[in-house]
């Protein structure tokens, strides 16, 4: 179900007077967003109406194009901590994937995106506070436990760890990994592929993988 | 992270941006059944309905809760997509609500001092602000599910402006079962029952809509 297959070719698509342009504007100044000329908004707004009306080749193009505006917009912002900025980058994409009908078209697209980027980079802050500040207390009082609160206090500590996770990856792993439900039944109840939901889940424990070890090094 | 792109791209399927009306209204259409229908089993319309539409307090108690929940709803059309400001629905809506105390505030001046209390208060007090609560659920639950297909950057707010909606629909739903007609009531305790279901939708919102 995986990508590797179906490959379009990936800038070839779009008309070759258009893209390069594209290009430069995107991965140009750092902090971008000022800077971006009302016809490079206009171009991206074509990308966008044709990918809500599902052509692929537009839809890749918007992508790329995107993905080089957030690299600019998160590494910047996050210059002392890149893994989370990379982080961020994947995490945006993912929301304009699932919220991509969201997208008026009467209106210009780059405030929508860097509304999407703020939104992620404000959350990413809130669950960075909470990872800080949230351990210490829990720390003292898991010393010794029956094994009757055992069980309760593990749910508990994973549903903790679950609540700072991204919420689509949180959600795909609480159905496929907590309640037994396939992936396919997840895809179908979530609204999103099922390779969508892979990702999710495999980010998410490695994104919970990480929470945990900091944890342990903190003590 | 050409890999997540590949993988994006492969599922894309048409998702046409959709008006907020078309995304909010069939749900809180559906959901007013439930409301109308308690106030037609558990409470039945007044008693001198035929009396009471010939009078303005009954079209008041209809109207500016109407005209809330329009102007709120402009605003949650406008929430619900990144990148687009409030708007000046929720001002409209502050207008029209201020606009009401005011009027409130003057009926009761012009009244004897003896009355003012009794009009202030009038009889059914509890049974307004829990029904205009109870009645703003199921229009708060059709409202969340809807907000959450939709990508509301600022949650807090567009729960705020959604409880809006569902309360201002809400106490036009109960007006028409209420027997209340002194200005200073109405301004006072439909007023306050919007806000309250107003505030515990913005509060319970960033819950809800994370995405």
């Amino acid at each position: 179900m995986l990508a590797a297959t179906a490959h379009l070719p990936s800038l070839s698509a779009v008309p070759a007077a258009h893209s390069p342009r594209l290009q430069r504007v995107a991965t140009g100044q750092a902090g971008g967003e000022a800077r971006v000329s009302g016809e490079a908004d206009a171009k991206l707004r074509a990308l966008m109406v044709l990918a809500q009306g599902g052509d692929r080749a537009a839809y890749r193009d918007l992508l790329e194009i995107t993905r080089a505006q957030l690299c600019v917009y998160f590494r910047h912002r996050l210059r002392e901590d890149p893994a989370s900025a990379d982080d961020l980058i994947q995490e945006t994409l993912i929301a304009i994937h699932t919220k991509r009908a969201s997208y008026d078209a009467r209106h210009p697209f780059m405030p929508w995106l860097y509304a999407i980027a703020r939104y992620k980079l404000i959350d990413h802050y809130r669950r960075f506070k909470l990872r800080r500040t949230e351990p210490e207390d829990a720390a003292g009082e898991i010393a010794d436990e029956t094994d009757d609160t055992r069980a309760a206090m593990a749910r508990l500590d994973l549903e903790t760890l679950l609540s700072r996770l991204p919420a689509g990856q949180a959600e795909a792993i609480r159905r496929t990994k907590l309640n037994g439900q396939s992936v396919s039944e997840t895809a179908s109840e979530m609204n999103i592929s099922e390779s969508l939901v892979k990702v999710n889940v495999h980010r998410g424990l490695k994104a919970a993988a990480a929470l945990v070890g900091l944890k342990q090094t903190d003590r | 992270m050409t890999r997540l792109i590949d993988d994006l791209v492969e599922t894309l399927e048409p998702a046409p941006s959709r008006p907020a009306l078309a995304v909010f209204g069939p749900p809180l259409a559906i959901a007013s059944l439930v409301p109308l229908a308690a106030m037609l089993l558990v409470l039945g319309f007044r008693a001198d309905m035929a009396l009471a539409v010939t009078g303005i307090p009954f079209w008041v108690k209809l109207a500016v809760p109407a005209i809330v929940a329009g102007a709120a709803g402009l605003a949650l059309a406008r929430l619900s997509r990144p990148g687009s400001p409030a708007g000046s629905g929720l001002m409209i809506a502050a207008f029209a609500m201020l606009a009401l105390l005011a009027a409130g505030l003057f009926s009761l001046a012009t009244l004897p001092e003896g009355l003012r209390l009794p009009a202030l208060m009038g009889s059914s007090l509890q049974k307004c602000l829990v029904s205009i609560s109870a009645f703003g659920v199921p229009f708060l639950v059709a409202g969340f599910w809807a907000l959450r297909r939709m990508a509301p950057v600022r949650p807090r707010l567009a729960g705020f402006a959604l409880g809006l909606v569902a309360g201002g629909l809400s106490a036009a739903v109960y007006a028409l079962s209420c027997g209340e007609d002194a200005l200073a009531f109405i301004a006072s305790w439909y007023q306050l029952g919007m806000l309250i279901v107003a505030s515990a939708s913005a509060l319970i919102a960033p819950r809800i809509v994370r995405w």
